[in-house]
């Protein structure tokens, strides 16, 4: 198994905007580390496809009842980077 | 009239007397369907909800569903789709030996729909009658009970249904549930025969500790759901179940034909289908136009399918379904393998 390095804030910022724009959310492309998912119409079901990505791309396992709190990009950014720095420590 | 019971030294058949074993597999050998007369679009319900038909369709799939009339029973439509499916078999309703109807929304508490149905087909007053109750997994559970009745020597011929009235259970004022469920029956015929594959063993789980997230109490009697929460154990188990069933039966994804799933939300199917490896050519759609009628969505998906020309006496089909409970199954069939020849 290879090395696993903690992601930046910038490469998952970058991988949510490219989920988001493959579930077809509109206005994806321009998220930033503020937008809520109100602004962006990202709907319960919309996250659950995201937070897989996330899971697949940086091997880290987010629970049902972590899933609830993430309100918006930053968010989601923010967790990743923690339960990756969890893994790795 | 006077019924006596033998004493259980009667009722054991002498072991000389038993008929030679051979491999006898179950298979399917008939399908039919049956769909309420009313049909509701999505801009039918805009017109009372805060909802869109855009809304609804990115969001689930799904562009119309049928409700069953106010005081319809349930019971006809569920009888007119295990008809079809007998006349598809060749055989006919004195040849049943039993009637599985899976349903969470029977027309009364008791009694189930299956006494009903098996009376309005005109089975034999020996035809053993019962519902099942798992979720949206119904159907495949009941095909799988069917299967074990058949290879077993307890049945030779055993109608499966799955007969759902979910506008019967839906809050009608809740957006976010409104759209989502529909009316319908479909049926299969399960008998034996010197198969290849038939009916395949089936695989199962279940888990209670996330009941409290899709559930309707005796109170209110409506479907509430946690729709974020379901939706992410029902890829996941589907995904594994289906994987588990294909490798019990030998096969891979490249085997299979056509993957049919319960037909809950079009993004769950496209979200497991895209995880399975499977092509858009080997996934059926029909949430599109039924909606999600719980244990009713696979065989109703399964005669859009043969009549779009996608399913072939022969095909392999990969199933999996996932309910309250949570319960799920997955299993494989080849389709109609030998049409009319049964044991």
């Amino acid at each position: 198994m290879t090395e696993k390095t903690i992601p930046t804030e910038d490469q998952v910022l970058a991988r949510v905007r490219e989920e988001l724009v493959a579930i077809k959310v509109p206005g994806a492309e321009t998220a930033e580390l503020g937008t809520q998912w109100a602004e962006l119409d990202v709907d319960s079901l919309d996250l659950v496809e995201l937070v897989k990505a996330l899971e697949d791309e940086y091997g880290i396992q987010i629970h049902d009842d972590e899933l609830k709190p993430i309100k918006g990009v930053g968010d989601a950014v923010a967790l990743t980077i923690r339960l990756a720095e969890a893994q790795k420590a | 009239m006077a019924v006596t019971v033998p004493p259980p030294a009667t009722r054991r058949q002498p072991a000389a007397r038993q008929r030679p074993r051979r491999t006898l597999r179950a298979g399917v050998f008939g399908l039919g369907a049956a769909l309420p007369e009313r049909v509701v679009t999505n801009d039918d319900l805009a017109d009372r909800l805060d909802t869109t038909d855009e809304w609804i369709v990115r969001r689930t799939g799904i562009r119309t569903r049928r409700w069953l009339a106010d005081g319809a029973p349930l019971a006809r439509l569920a009888a007119d789709a295990c008809a079809e499916a007998l006349a598809d078999a060749g055989r006919t309703p004195d040849e049943v030996d039993r009637v599985i109807v899976s349903t969470i929304t029977p027309d009364q508490i008791t009694p189930g729909l299956a006494p009903a149905v098996a009376g309005l087909l005109g089975c034999s007053p020996t035809t053993a009658a019962m519902d099942l109750n798992a979720a949206c997994a119904g159907f495949l559970t009941a095909l799988d009970e069917a299967a074990a009745l058949v290879e077993s020597g307890r049945a030779r011929v055993v109608l499966v249904c799955g007969a759902e009235a979910i506008s019967r259970l839906t809050d009608h004022d809740d957006r976010g549930t409104a759209v989502l469920f529909g009316d319908g029956a479909g049926a299969v015929v399960v008998s034996g025969g010197d198969l290849e594959l038939g009916i395949s063993t089936f695989v199962h789980g279940s888990d209670p500790t996330q009941a409290h997230t899709l559930y309707a109490d005796q109170g209110d009697r409506v479907l509430r759901m946690d729709g974020q929460t379901v939706y992410r154990h029902a890829v996941a188990r589907m995904i594994e179940s289906t994987n588990a069933a294909l490798a019990s039966a030998g096969l891979t994804v490249a085997d299979v034909d056509l993957f049919v799933a319960h037909q809950a939300n079009a993004r769950i199917i496209e979200s497991a289908s895209a995880q399975l490896g499977l092509t858009d050519e080997q996934v059926m759609i029909d949430v599109d136009r039924c909606a999600n009628t719980s244990s009713a969505t696979i065989p109703l998906a399964l005669h859009r399918a043969e009549a779009e020309g996608r399913l072939r006496p022969g095909a392999t089909i990969a199933f999996a379904a996932f309910g309250a409970g949570y319960v799920w199954t997955a299993g494989v069939v080849r389709w109609k393998e030998r049409v009319h020849v049964c044991a």
